[in-house]
């Protein structure tokens, strides 16, 4: 592997001809770089040693993922998730689920079996392909609603937050915020429960659309 | 006929009203507030109503039947083996979903219940309308609407409970899980059923199945303590990793995800909203939790309620000790002298008396407005928004924002501080926060602090010892957080809407708590006093204080007398100034001590024990062990502190 070029650059540029491409715009040399804000001349270098490591081709003045690409980006996002949001199996291979895709059999599964209402569904699907729209609760702003994907931590933790409510799929709403980390006032299920900032910052959301 | 007498427990979140319920029920003998968790105790009470006995139960108000806190240990093991009769379930109906979260947790005890539809005046004051016969139908177990605090409601919910004690009506509820689920579950309940009947005999096997599916680690170690525990572990493990492909998720999502669908579902069929307006207590909610404007106005509630306690406290201070000086004791004296001999007499009239009348004249008056004021703050539901800004700072030794409420109960009493740390879910985080606690200058400590630095050397210098003991208390809450083993746990606090504080209830909490200080305090006292007067009588008092001039006038540079005064300051703080003057002939102490001295002497009294009456209750919440453990740590941390300022203190020019 070319001990130059710093990975994170490379997968920044490929994170961002995906990002073109799934965005239907072009992807130039001169795009990649404006969407992945590093100057000209050193994308034109991390392209080519992509090119040469098989990620990107480059097909008509643009550039291409190639599948090798695309798992690479898949992996740098999960890794993301991974590193942001700590190593329990359980929920996250559920939210690794979600995230890649497969996520199509669990909404059958929800509605028919567990009568989960379409609402609902719809909403933990629009997460699906999503990866950078999960974020922890602590970073919602005042007044920002979102859906719960998943809650992290310990098994004690976890399980008392989902008993005050905060499942998978529940709408929540950020009502106050103490400053320097501090705790967090969320309105959910019609009560009002306050989270300290560590608490918070392992339930991870979605914002929902309003 | 059914039998004449029956078991009532109430159960249910907290904050819906569940022990103003009690009141109404029972008549009597039980406090109520707004911040959650708060009656750890089991409160008991008995009423008769159509010819029949009523023993009324009031259980901790819970959120789930977990194991999460000692809270929810108590109501489920009580709920299992205590088999009461009819268990009513208060339900706040202006959060209906959060409070079927637990109504399911009991229907899946196969409890026998019965719906308490609490607070409804509240609820549709918010605009929320909630269908009682609707809600009936969907559970299958009677519910009743009621206003608590009014009692509306409360006879026919009486009338409920003998109906159904008479087998009139049936409260066969059910709890709804999912297809797949329960399958899963009907499968391994029989497993348990036929290989664990003794356990199937205490608890529904159904329930045992579901704590299983969930890893509750209680129930877990029941079943393995059987003989064929180890074939139902194997097969629980089987059932949960079932589920967990089934439907992607760890089983205790799974079940908690069950319930909430299912009491989402109940509660958007019961429920009617009105049009939402923003109301004052929403303002005033938004503006006490501002991130800017929160903390001033914090600082001035403290304020002005310590004001207001000095400001009464003193006035009735005064009153009392010239009462019982002028009055009491005289007249007391002369009955003692009348009936015992002389010798006994004198130790009675001394110890005994004087001790009551310190307690009456010198704790009561600051401690009566005191737990007022704090009735007030709770029942408005102020206390949770001081937690939440607090939480931050609290964080700092390895508490949550709720320790901020025994701390600030610490500046009135160590006593109600050590038993309010019962707020911790957790053992580790209950002795923690009483370990800080105790530091926080009481009323008795602050009339120390008052009566000697403020008033001969001024304000500054008292201002600058209370912020001395703050930084200690965090300095020294750190340090022990390093200490203890343990992770600190994050803050997840409901915060109940404000209400207006019902004067009743304030003054009955007020007198109640007031009642259980006396109890607690006063026999320390009078016991206290009675040992320290034979000692006077016996003529070892000088003997000791020479036994401990090398560490008072020594080390920390006081008069002799001192050492005396520091002793019967184990009793309460304030004798140690008190008795100064005794000893000393004079009140002027200024002619006692240099301002050096007060400083160091006010320093070391600030510290140095933790008075008898919170060592009862400390022993009382913690054990022996620990309570010695903290009452020789203050005394050395004391002395160390108190040597240290007298010489940094003489550098000074």
């Amino acid at each position: 592997m070319d001990q130059g070029i710093p990975r994170d650059k490379l997968t920044e540029v490929i994170e961002a001809i995906l990002t073109l491409h799934l965005e239907g715009g072009r992807a130039s040399a001169i795009d990649v770089a404006k969407r992945a804000g590093l100057p000209l001349e050193e994308v034109e270098a991390l392209l080519r040693s992509g090119q040469e490591e098989g990620l990107v081709v480059l097909d008509g003045g643009q550039y291409r993922l190639t599948a090798k690409g695309v798992d690479a980006v898949r992996e740098h996002r999960m890794r993301f998730v991974h590193e942001r949001y700590g190593h329990g199996r359980g929920p996250l291979g559920c939210l690794r689920r979600l995230l890649e895709g497969d996520v199509s059999d669990i909404l059958s599964h929800l509605k028919t079996k567990h009568e989960i209402d379409g609402k609902s569904i719809e909403e933990i699907g629009a997460a699906k392909g999503a990866i950078e729209e999960a974020l922890p609760l602590s970073e919602l702003r005042e007044g920002e609603s979102a859906i719960v994907l998943y809650p992290l931590g310990g098994l004690g933790l976890r399980r008392r937050l989902m008993e005050m409510g905060l499942v998978p799929g529940t709408e929540v709403t950020v009502l106050r915020k103490a400053p320097f980390r501090g705790p967090i006032e969320v309105g959910v299920r019609g009560t009002s429960l306050a989270l300290g900032f560590g608490v918070a910052s392992k339930v991870i959301v979605k914002r929902s659309g309003a | 006929m059914a039998k004449k007498e029956a078991t009532i427990a109430l159960a249910g979140n907290a904050n819906v009203g569940k022990s103003a319920l009690f009141n109404q029920l029972t008549g009597a003998s039980q406090t109520i507030g707004n911040w959650p968790g708060k009656t750890v105790e089991k409160a008991e009470g008995t009423l008769f109503f159509m010819g029949r006995t009523l023993r009324v139960i009031d259980l901790p108000g819970i959120y789930s039947l977990s194991t999460f806190s000692i809270e929810e240990m108590i109501a489920r093991e009580y709920i299992a083996t205590g088999r009461p009769d009819v268990i009513v379930n208060v339900v706040d109906a202006s959060s209906l979903e959060r409070n079927l979260y637990l109504t399911l947790q009991l229907l899946e005890m196969e409890a026998p219940l019965i719906i308490a539809l609490n607070q409804v005046d509240y609820a549709s004051k918010r605009g929320i309308r909630v269908d009682a016969k609707r809600l009936s139908e969907l559970l299958g177990v009677p519910v009743i609407p009621t206003v608590a605090i009014t009692g509306e409601g409360v006879e026919e919910l009486l009338r409920a409970i003998i109906d159904y004690l008479d087998g009139k009506i049936k409260a066969s509820g059910k709890d709804f899980k999912g297809k797949e689920v329960e399958r899963i579950l009907e499968k391994l309940s029989k497993a348990i059923a036929s290989n664990l009947p003794e356990i199937s005999r205490i608890y529904p096997p159904r329930w045992l199945a579901i704590k299983l599916l969930e890893g509750d680690e209680d129930v877990e170690g029941k079943v393995r303590s059987h003989e064929n525990g180890h074939l139902i572990m194997a097969l629980a493990e089987a059932a949960r990793e079932e589920l967990e492909n089934i439907h992607g998720e760890p089983s205790q999502v799974v079940m908690a995800s069950e319930r909430y669908g299912f009491a989402s579902r109940i509660a958007k069929e019961v429920t009617q909203f009105e049009a939402p307006r923003i109301s004052i207590e929403e303002r005033l909610s938004y503006l006490t939790t501002h991130r800017v404007l929160g903390y001033p106005i914090l600082l001035a509630v403290i304020a002005s309620m310590f004001w207001m306690i000095f400001a009464v406290g003193g006035r009735l201070s005064g009153i009392l000790d010239d009462l019982f000086e002028e009055i009491v004791l005289p007249i007391g004296k002369g009955a003692i002298g009348a009936i015992l001999p002389e010798g006994v007499a004198g130790l009675i009239a001394d110890g005994v008396l004087a001790g009551i009348g310190a307690g009456l004249s010198i704790a009561l008056p600051f401690i009566i407005p005191f737990y007022a004021l704090l009735a007030i703050l709770e029942d408005s539901g102020y206390l949770p928004r001081a937690a939440f800004l607090m939480d931050n700072l609290m964080h700092k030794i390895g508490l949550h924002g709720k320790a901020f409420i025994p701390l600030l109960l610490g500046f009135g009493c160590s006593v109600p501080a050590c038993l309010a740390c019962r707020i911790m879910e957790r053992d580790r985080e209950r002795f923690l926060a009483a370990f800080v606690a105790i530091l926080i200058p009481c009323a008795a400590r602050t009339v120390v602090i008052m009566g000697l630095v403020g008033a001969y050397l001024g304000l500054m210098p008292a201002l600058a010892l209370y912020a001395f003991d703050l930084a200690l208390v965090l300095l020294v809450g750190r340090l022990a957080y390093r200490a203890l083993p343990g992770e600190p746990i994050g803050l997840i606090m409901e915060m109940p809407p404000y209400r207006m504080p019902s004067w009743r209830i304030v003054m009955r909490k007020t007198w109640l708590r007031t009642k259980s200080f006396a109890y607690v305090a006063f026999p320390y006292i009078v016991a206290g006093s009675l040992i320290l007067e034979a000692i006077k009588i016996a003529g070892w008092l000088d003997p000791l204080a020479d036994a401990m001039a090398p560490l008072v006038v020594q080390w920390l540079g006081l008069p002799k007398e001192a050492g005396i005064t520091l002793i019967f300051g184990i009793l309460r703080k304030e004798l140690t100034l008190i008795l100064l003057a005794t000893l000393a002939g004079t009140a002027n102490y200024a002619e006692i001590l240099s301002p050096i001295q007060m400083i160091v002497f006010s320093l070391v009294a600030m510290i140095y024990f933790p008075c008898i009456s919170t060592v009862a209750a400390l022993v009382k919440e913690f054990g022996w062990r620990k309570a010695v453990l903290t009452a020789l740590f203050d005394i050395g941390l004391a002395i160390a502190l108190g040597g240290l300022a007298f010489r940094l203190l003489s550098l000074l020019p």
